[in-house]
């Protein structure tokens, strides 16, 4: 069923990789569900996230500048942002390491790279605010 | 203290052990991240070409580039990574580091970027250096390579110097006993700086790691340095790489002269 402008969810994909996250945003923009905004630079990230005011942030973690962890600190001490739900999704974990401990490091969601459009559709739906 | 026995590891080995696990670590982590971004850039542009989402030409040769793209860097950093793991045959000729010099820079090519200025400040009459051509250029070009892409997109002033040194006292350098310098060694320096950005404090140990990188996605794997400092080891010569106080970076690399090997 095809959202409206006021009903879609809005997802902000942050990454230092731009040709992913090009990708990614047009395979979710696809689905008619989502309204998706992409930010390359880790330095900007903050000013993105006040700005666009995401239901939930897919982060990389190894970046330049500012890494995954970095943002989450800045975001998780800031009160404006620290309600807003992050998952991570990065190259540098394995399935076997999070299905110890049930998808959840550092009491984070995490994604391993690479992940089907449908695993990510799947991984950000379970981890959206109701 | 008590002496190591069988059953207690000399500290040292241990310390060892333990540097070994995280290097492998960090290098495992390193390959992921090198190949594990463009599969996901090839399982995406799959999906979008699969997916609803009308294709014109221009979209289909977008997602062809993704693709094109993404096989490409894997493939390079599968060949760096091997590069950087194989052992180095060399073949030892004595060479003058001032043309040494000016073939990595044509290879770099600095002479090429019209915001790159040169500066050469070469020293005269300097002795040879007893050394593999090929990979010691190579070890040149990537600090070159490195020098230009700091300065960039901007430019800036790259600056060749090379000098003779004649060592007042003793310095060791690693565990080599070949590699250390004993007063009276004779050696020629190369300094090659830029006044680029300069490197982080908290970032200068992991410089010489492998696919340790500042450059943006897909422009470096992160190997250059890895093998230039391979490279200068294998010569028991020394790399350093500094922050300038006046901005920018001072690779200095010193190489014993001919009859000092």
């Amino acid at each position: 069923m095809s959202e409206t402008a006021a009903t879609k969810k809005k997802i902000l994909l942050i990454d230092d990789e731009p040709f992913i996250t090009n990708l990614m945003a047009m395979n979710l923009e696809d689905t008619g569900r989502y309204e998706v905004r992409e930010q390359n630079d880790s330095l900007q990230a903050l000013d993105t996230i006040m700005d666009f005011v995401p239901d939930l942030i897919v982060l990389d973690v190894m970046m330049p500048d500012l890494d995954g962890a970095d943002i989450i600190y800045r975001i998780k001490n800031d009160s404006r942002l620290k309600h807003i739900a992050v998952v991570f999704h990065t190259a540098t974990v394995r399935d076997a390491e999070l299905s110890v401990h049930g998808g959840i490091i550092s009491g984070f969601p995490f994604l391993p790279k690479p992940a089907t459009t449908e695993q990510m559709i799947a991984f950000i739906e379970k981890h959206l605010p109701a | 203290m008590s002496e190591p026995t069988a059953q207690s590891p000399r500290p040292e080995n241990t310390l060892r052990q333990l540097e070994e696990a995280g290097a492998l670590s960090h290098f495992a982590s390193s390959i992921a991240h090198e190949v594990c971004n463009p599969l996901s850039q090839i399982v995406l542009a799959t999906d979008l070409l699969a997916g609803p989402r009308p294709l014109n030409e221009d979209l289909r040769k977008k997602i062809t580039g993704f693709l094109r793209q993404g096989a490409d860097r894997i493939d390079k950093a599968m060949k760096q990574m091997l590069r950087a793991c194989a052992p180095i045959e060399t073949s030892m000729t004595p060479e003058n580091v001032n043309t040494l010099l000016d073939d990595a820079l044509a290879a770099s090519g600095a002479a090429a970027a019209a915001s790159i200025h040169v500066e050469k400040h070469y020293g005269g009459s300097l002795p040879p250096v007893l050394v593999d051509r090929q990979h010691v250029t190579e070890a040149i070009t990537h600090v070159i390579s490195n020098a230009i892409d700091a300065m960039m997109p901007t430019g800036g002033t790259l600056t060749l110097k090379t000098e003779l040194k004649v060592f007042e006292s003793s310095e060791r350098e690693g565990w080599q006993r070949q590699s250390w310098f004993r007063a009276g060694d004779r050696a020629v320096v190369i300094e090659i700086t830029d006044t680029g950005h300069g490197i982080e404090a908290a970032k200068m140990p992991l410089i010489f790691e492998p696919f340790y990188t500042t450059k943006p996605a897909g422009k470096g794997a992160g190997l250059g340095l890895t093998v230039a400092k391979k490279i200068v080891d294998l010569h028991y010569g020394r790399l350093e790489i500094n922050n300038r106080r006046e901005g920018g970076v001072r690779a200095t690399l010193t190489l014993k002269t001919a009859s000092h090997i």
